[in-house]
């Protein structure tokens, strides 16, 4: 090209770049929050099903305020990271996150954490929780959890993945053994999944289920013999007794929460709030925690606030028990 | 000093701080190993080594042997210097300014300061990198590029 | 008979305009996110979920998997232009196709990168159609003691990567282990390492150390010199592979297709490893294995076919059981749960029509595949004629994005400007860091299964020697690391001569 055509050329490109950017920039859609895109930052990693549940609600919430709202996942440490994060920003509504309350009750007597778990977060609700269950092969011989008890006390040492250290699947488990003068075997996995193909591949005796166990269960490998960190029978399985009916402990279970920073002011506060409740009780919502094998769970604010010391102590005195030591 | 006895010297230096740290998180035992049981075998390897890099060194005809001087004779190594710290500005102002003008602000800095290009070719690549890069990753791919005090 | 039949299903289903308009939207997506250093598949895959809510379950698993397996024949591009690896899996495609482009030959290895993906991505679906239940059932007898045991051989496969001093490659290995420890133990819950930075609970990224050590050292190295273009002959001819590629190329792309199904369909350690196990491979059984680091094309055809036939392997565990092997089979999982489809034996009764569609769309996205990708080819290797000058900047700036992407982080930016420097210094002094990131990769897998298996035990080693599965890695192991020994014993010798001489 001669160097005249290349210099049109060039300028050309150059302005269309500008006034590419210069459209693209948001105008406000109407006066008053939202004005601006809505970031959510999620701990877990894409894919994850935390994550899935906050695209589903990032998608439901985007069409009812008519502004962006967008997914970004910061994974790590159990979302603390995330929820270091969203500590930190601007409580104007235009940074959330989807954690899990595991990060305000169990994670602070495990890890020195940037935020403080009860002064420096919003709570805005929760919409599922995490459930689990104690699995064993469908080819098993054992059909009732007393059975499965009483082969473990005449054999101990029997081994079972779960989903990761201090989770509450292992926690659950723990407390079972206490409770009825058991030993296991804990053999910790990254996530759920490696847990339950261990246990597929019968390298495990069973699988502290933390939630993926369930499709096992609709494909007739897995049989489930208890439930846990629940307060009453699972409805979709009525016939699995809880850990709570054996006369055992149960670790609280923890939620899928939404959180923003402190601060927040009341009235965008009721929008989020009055927003993201109705996402969650779309039919399309409701679907997909149904797909995933999530109950919905729906807590507000005020109900988290009273719940959370509770869990945080008991965890704590838990995991001082077990022998957690905090790093400093 | 030969090359490969200045840098046998700093990977034992890495190896004797790992094999410090994993002593400091524990190795337990052969049966139940610790934290610090894999970083201390990999610590010790490390210095193992770099023992016989360093001892080769010694071995006229085995191992890198040119003098370190050399390595950086005659060539512009304040180039790659230059960018190196351009890079560091880059990511310490981000977050502060924003994506766009910092691209645009470094990427300028590049192409004039480094290559010495005249100030209109300059400015029309910082320009259209920075716009180009912008409109892909943060509009077609959704990709959240920082927005900086200016709110862009 | 039941194949084609099947395959008729299928195809029946993947031919619907929707279903096409979506595996080409996918395939095309994930061809340029593979291009693009740093974000990947999972991430890109993460965004377009929302937009398959309101698709047929059939159109949204396409498109996805259209990403997933599209970004395979992407990622070699940067990784041949600039040596710059966009994902772990492309970090072997560095060792030789950068070289080739050095040559003057980006075009042919760009070409048997193509066609090798085809080729291994095609039969990697008629794999999958084929024996995937009984593939599955071997994947299962994996546990963590066949996990340690593979980690452990594949350890001594990475002494085969090693190109001049066997210490100094060991050394390099060694330090990538030492990163690999970096992060929380995920056996007792620790912090090793992490300084307290809270982004290093999680490890060191894979993708800031890959593009810190290979592509910003390669730019600081670049800028020292003054680097001579040469003017690339950009006929159509030599744009494409020889003949002569050809007949080297075609075995080491069909022993890649079997390795990389093979370890694809084991959950864990994926793409990655099963490029480089296909480079080692190659090197192994070449007639002249001297000439692999510069510029042999096995060593990019095998490893490119491997990459591409794991993505068609690691479905084999998705579908046929619902294990995500990976990130992005996690996502494809979720999508199909979010759906409410379980997959699984009951997934082909249940909807086989998702389930043959799905796998028809492979075949012709593959296809679409290599239509978008031969001519990009020519745009590739005439972007390479632009002048370093505003070339450098723009690989500078995809790195940057690349790196903040991942996490909407300045500490993975940070932590890949810390590589690039201290690669750009083992760069000068020799130090050869494939072996660093290789191990790097397979260290946390390797460790976890370790101990797993060591608490399976009761911290009994013979658990390694006792399962069929895992004594026979490690007896393979220990016969490579022996025959690598002598052999390198009399090439240094004959290069002593040389020296010397």
């Amino acid at each position: 090209m001669q160097p005249s055509r290349r210099k049109n050329f060039a300028a050309w490109f150059v302005a269309g770049g500008i006034l590419a950017c210069l459209i693209s920039f948001p105008s406000p859609a109407f006066p008053g929050y939202p004005e601006q895109p809505i970031t959510i930052y999620c701990g877990y990693s894409a894919g994850a099903t935390t994550d899935l549940t906050a695209r589903a609600l990032a998608d439901g919430a985007e069409k009812l305020l008519g502004s962006p709202v967008v997914v970004e996942n910061k994974p790590g440490g159990g979302a603390t990271v995330a929820t270091a994060l969203v500590a930190s920003k601007k409580p104007d509504g235009y940074t959330l996150g989807v954690v899990s309350t595991g990060v305000i009750s169990v994670r602070p007597h495990m890890l020195k954490i940037a935020y403080d778990p009860f002064k420096d977060l919003t709570l805005i609700m929760q919409y599922s929780r995490y459930i689990g269950g104690l699995c064993v092969l469908n080819e098993s011989p054992l059909k009732t959890i007393d059975e499965f008890i009483a082969y473990a006390k005449a054999h101990p040492g029997l081994s079972y993945g779960s989903s990761g250290l201090y989770t509450q699947q292992q926690l659950a488990v723990e407390l079972l053994a206490q409770c009825k003068g058991l030993t296991f075997k804990h053999v910790p996995f990254k996530g759920g999944a490696p847990a339950n193909t261990a246990l597929l591949g019968k390298h495990t005796d069973f699988v502290a289920g933390a939630g993926q166990h369930i499709q096992y269960l609709k494909q007739e490998k897995f049989r489930m013999l208890l439930v846990y960190n629940t307060e009453k029978r699972d409805p979709n399985f009525p016939n699995i007794p809880i850990l709570k009916e054996l006369g055992c402990q149960d670790a609280p279970a923890l939620g899928y929460i939404l959180v923003a920073p402190k601060g927040l002011p009341e009235d965008i506060y009721q929008k989020i709030s009055t927003t993201f409740k109705k996402v969650t009780e779309t039919p399309a919502f409701q679907t997909l925690l149904t797909n995933l094998n999530l109950p919905y769970n729906y807590k507000n604010r005020e109900e988290l606030e009273k719940e959370m010391p509770g869990q945080s102590a008991f965890y704590k005195s838990f995991l001082d028990k077990m022998g957690a030591k905090k790093k400093k | 000093m030969k090359a490969d006895r200045a840098s046998s010297m700093v990977w034992m230096a890495v190896g004797l701080l790992s094999i410090y740290g994993s002593f400091q998180l524990g190795l337990g035992t052969l049966g139940e190993p610790g934290s610090g049981f894999l970083s201390f075998l990999a610590g010790s390897f490390i210095c193992l080594m770099a023992l016989i890099v360093f001892i080769q060194s010694f071995l006229q005809g085995k191992g890198f042997q040119v003098k370190i001087s050399t390595l950086w004779k005659g060539i512009r190594w304040y180039r790659s210097a230059l960018v190196g710290l351009l890079l560091l500005v880059y990511i310490l102002v981000l977050e502060w300014i924003g994506f766009l003008l910092t691209t645009f602000l470094i990427v300028l800095a590049m192409v004039k300061g480094v290559e010495r290009l005249s100030w209109g070719k300059a400015l029309l690549i910082s320009i259209s990198a920075s716009a180009v890069c912008y409109l892909v990753f943060d509009k077609l791919l959704k990709a959240a590029l920082p927005r900086g005090l200016l709110g862009f | 008979m039941d194949f084609f039949s099947n395959l008729i299903i299928g195809l029946s289903v993947a031919l619907e305009p929707t279903n096409l308009l979506y595996c080409f939207i996918g395939v095309f997506v994930g061809t340029l996110v593979g291009v693009l250093p740093g974000i990947g598949p999972v991430g890109t895959m993460a965004i377009l979920l929302p937009v398959t809510f309101g698709l047929s379950p059939t159109s949204g698993i396409i498109m996805l998997a259209g990403i997933y397996y599209g970004a395979m024949y992407g990622g070699s591009t940067t990784s041949i232009l600039i040596n710059l690896p966009g994902e772990a899996a492309s970090v072997v495609t560095t060792l030789d196709g950068y070289q080739m482009a050095l040559q003057g030959r980006a075009g042919p290895a760009l070409g048997i990168a193509a066609f090798g993906s085809l080729i291994a991505g095609t039969l990697g679906v008629i794999g999958l159609q084929a024996i995937a239940p009984p593939l599955v059932s071997v994947a299962l007898r994996f546990g963590p003691p066949e996990y340690f045991s593979l980690m452990i051989l594949g350890l001594i496969i990475l002494t085969y990567l090693a190109q001049k001093s066997m210490p100094k490659a060991l050394m390099m290995a060694a330090v990538g282990v030492l990163l690999g420890t970096i992060g929380l133990d995920a056996i007792n819950g620790m912090p090793r390492f992490t300084f307290d930075i809270p982004e290093f609970l999680d490890g060191v990224g894979l993708v800031p150390l890959a593009m810190g050590l290979f592509g910003i050292s390669e730019v600081l190295l670049n800028l020292e010199k003054t680097i001579s273009r040469e003017i690339y002959d950009t006929s159509l001819k030599s744009l494409l592979p020889t003949l002569k590629d050809w007949t080297q190329s075609i075995w080491a792309i069909l022993r890649g297709t079997v390795v990389g199904f093979c370890i694809g369909a084991l959950p864990g350690p994926g793409t990655s490893v099963s490029s480089f196990v296909s480079y080692a491979l190659e090197k192994r059984v070449s007639k002249h294995p001297e000439k692999f680091g510069h510029g042999a094309i096995e060593g990019v055809a095998g490893p490119e076919s491997a990459n591409n036939s794991a993505t068609a392997g690691a479905m084999v565990p998705l579908l046929t059981m619902g294990i995500p092997g990976s990130l992005a089979a996690a996502m494809l999982l979720g999508a199909l749960m979010i759906h409410g489809i379980t997959p699984g034996p009951m997934l082909v009764k249940q909807h086989p029509d998702l389930f043959w569609g799905v796998i028809a769309s492979m075949y012709i996205g593959n296809i679409m595949l290599l239509i978008i990708n031969l001519p990009l080819i020519a745009i590739w290797v005439r972007l390479l004629r632009v002048p370093y000058a505003i070339f450098f900047p723009m690989i500078l700036l995809l790195c940057l994005i690349g790196s903040y992407t991942l996490n909407n982080s300045t500490v993975d930016v940070s932590l890949m400007l810390f590589f690039g420097v201290v690669g750009y210094l083992m760069r000068k002094f020799e130090y050869e860091a494939a072996p660093l990131v290789l191990a790097f990769v397979l260290t946390p897998i390797m460790e976890n299964a370790l101990r797993q298996s060591l608490i399976l035990s009761s911290g009994s080693f013979s658990i390694f020697l006792l399962r069929p599965i895992s004594s026979g890695c490690l007896i393979l192991a220990g016969f490579l690391l022996l025959t690598s020994v002598f052999p390198i014993a009399r090439k240094k010798k004959a290069r002593d001569g040389k020296r010397a001489g």
